[in-house]
């Protein structure tokens, strides 16, 4: 392509450097506002500059409880992340390797279950859930997320498996190994990055998960999501906490995220656009 | 034949695991939802017990006014959200490629509102745009587009069109980051030839810009477009934190509906029978979307 001469090839960069700078300000008044005190938060007008405090951080977490929910989220998360990669992984393998013809098709089933409300799962889940007594377990909430995490998780690592070269299993299934021996000393190790990306985005999006969580969770394994919303009362909204919350809430995924930046366009796109 | 059985076998094996765990974990949820549509069930009254009434759910949501209302509401937020993202995403996307410095920290920094938690990121802006103690809204106001005399001079919660606008600007900033560097990736891996061509005979940027570039991001711009739209069909957290469905029934987007129905009502019946609804247009609507455009792809 033509390039501009002069200053005015910066444009592209300066302007690149504002419009990030836009989308980064509401992050940062959210930051600065989780440092306020109740009366800085509701003071107008808008104050950029003052002492910080992190007197919201340490109500949130210890008056009302937010380790517990920190604790849910967590344990959900990884959870979900262990069932998705696991039934993900073999699935992924074993459609790659057999000569595995439909791939548009495949894609087209999974986009199709992208599209799939969650709440047409989680309220038949919430009757069966009741019928079982697993409502308000861990189990039913890992148990959801893992349906998407696994169709993810096979989805996105069978491209994985497909950019491992061939050759190397071939021999040792030659020399006598199994298909299992295959899939586990070889095609695992090498799709190791695979598998650690694609373990990322499937803790986010349990992490970030809302509806699910909403119907099937009540009190005692009640996620991060669902907690904070309830820090709006009709009392007055103790927006300065909602904000600590917040930033408790997004700072994994946005350093996860960081981590696998190499793979995020492929995650982002769910391996359609590398 | 034996032969080729005993070779695959073992591949089909390990497929199954994961067939069996959707079949009940996801399946099964889906057959009792079609399956329990067909019934009259109120589950807060068991002692009513269900009764098949065939399509009699679809009859009573097909008549009822919000049924309508939502799936105006949702549409018309998927298309203005979607649209915005769409080219706000391409102009982004065009400044990040001729980036000359800082380009992997800007698209780092870029991405930090698609990480984020939706729910979070209503809580935000229901903050920032708060009539009283909200950040947003005290400059505007200073600028005199909201508030007495303002272009806007009801609160923004307040009204049906500028409480759904407010729910777009905080869709609009958690997915353009997302539209962006997927149109970004797409950039990228152009190949130059036709470049090349264009320029030896004479094409104007504009021509390039139109008939080279766009033509073929085709690919990524489809996928982006399906995964926005459905996404955007079935938006529920930063509608329950922002506005609730209010003011009114206004902003009550279909699955916020199904929500109300199911959880808040437990007509599960009915409930189940609207998602089904909801689920065939958002399908119809992406598979119209995917032919219509991988279509203009294919013949440009």
């Amino acid at each position: 392509m033509r390039a501009r001469r002069g200053f005015g090839r910066w444009l592209p960069t300066i302007g690149a450097f504002v419009v990030v700078g836009i989308f980064l300000v509401p992050v940062l008044w959210t930051i600065e506002t989780s440092l306020k005190t109740r009366i800085a938060a509701w003071s107008m007008p808008p104050h950029w500059i003052f002492k910080p405090s992190l007197a919201n951080y340490h109500a949130v977490l210890f008056d009302h409880g937010f380790l517990l929910y920190l604790k849910n989220s967590m344990i959900i998360a990884v959870g979900a992340t262990a069932v998705s990669l696991t039934l993900g992984s073999l699935a992924a393998y074993g459609l790659e390797r057999n000569r595995f013809r439909g791939k548009q098709a495949l894609f087209f089933v999974f986009l199709f279950a992208y599209m799939i409300p969650e709440m047409a799962i989680a309220l038949p889940a919430y009757l069966l859930g009741v019928r079982f007594h697993a409502i308000d377990t861990y189990w039913v909430l890992i148990a959801m997320h893992a349906t998407f995490g696994t169709a993810f998780a096979t989805w996105m690592l069978r491209g994985f498996f497909a950019d491992v070269p061939k050759e190397v299993e071939e021999c040792a299934l030659a020399d006598g190994c199994t298909r299992w021996g295959a899939f586990f000393r070889i095609a695992l190790p090498l799709a190791a990055p695979g598998l650690v990306a694609t373990a990322v985005f499937c803790l986010i999006f349990s992490w970030n998960d809302f509806p699910y969580a909403l119907v099937l969770s009540t009190l005692r394994v009640e996620t991060l999501p669902v907690a904070v919303g309830q820090l709006k009362t009709p009392a007055g909204t103790a927006w300065g906490e909602i904000m600590a919350v917040t930033v408790i809430a997004f700072t994994p995924t946005v350093i996860f995220a960081f981590l696998v930046q190499k793979w995020l366009v492929r995650g982002l796109s769910f391996g359609a656009v590398k | 034949m034996v032969s080729v059985l005993r070779r695959r076998l073992p591949l089909l094996g390990f497929v199954v695991p994961a067939v069996l765990y959707l079949a009940v974990f996801m399946g099964y949820p889906l057959y009792y939802l079609v399956r329990h549509s067909l019934q009259r069930e109120n589950f807060a009254n068991p002692a009513e017990g269900s009764k098949f009434i065939g399509l009699g759910n679809y009859s009573t949501i097909l008549h009822s006014g919000i049924f309508w209302q939502s799936i105006t509401v949702t549409a018309v937020f998927a298309a203005c959200a979607v649209t915005i993202e769409l080219l706000l995403g391409l102009a982004v996307a065009l400044l990040l490629q001729k980036t000359l410095a800082g380009r992997r920290l800007l698209i780092a920094l870029f991405l930090i509102p698609s990480m984020m938690m939706p729910i979070a990121v209503g809580l935000m802006w229901r903050y920032m745009l708060d009539d009283g103690y909200g950040m947003v809204t005290y400059y505007l106001k200073l600028v005199h587009v909201l508030g007495p005399g303002g272009l806007i001079s009801h609160p923004l919660f307040a009204r049906p069109w500028t409480a759904l606008a407010a729910l777009v600007l905080a869709d609009v900033w958690e997915w353009t980051p997302f539209m962006a560097l997927i149109i970004l990736a797409g950039l990228e891996s152009l190949p130059v030839e036709p470049y090349e061509a264009a320029a030896v005979d004479g094409a104007s940027r504009w021509q390039e810009f139109w008939q080279i570039t766009l033509p073929l991001l085709n690919r990524a711009i489809v996928v982006a477009l399906l995964i926005r739209i459905a996404d955007a069909m079935r938006v529920l957290d930063i509608v329950f934190v922002m506005t609730g469905g209010g003011p009114g029934n206004s902003t009550m987007t279909a699955q916020l509906l199904s929500y109300n129905i199911g959880f808040g009502a437990f007509q599960t019946g009915l409930a189940f029978a609207q998602v089904i609804l909801v689920l065939t247009a958002t399908v119809v609507v992406c598979a119209l979307i995917f032919s219509r455009l991988s279509r203009e792809g294919a013949a440009a």
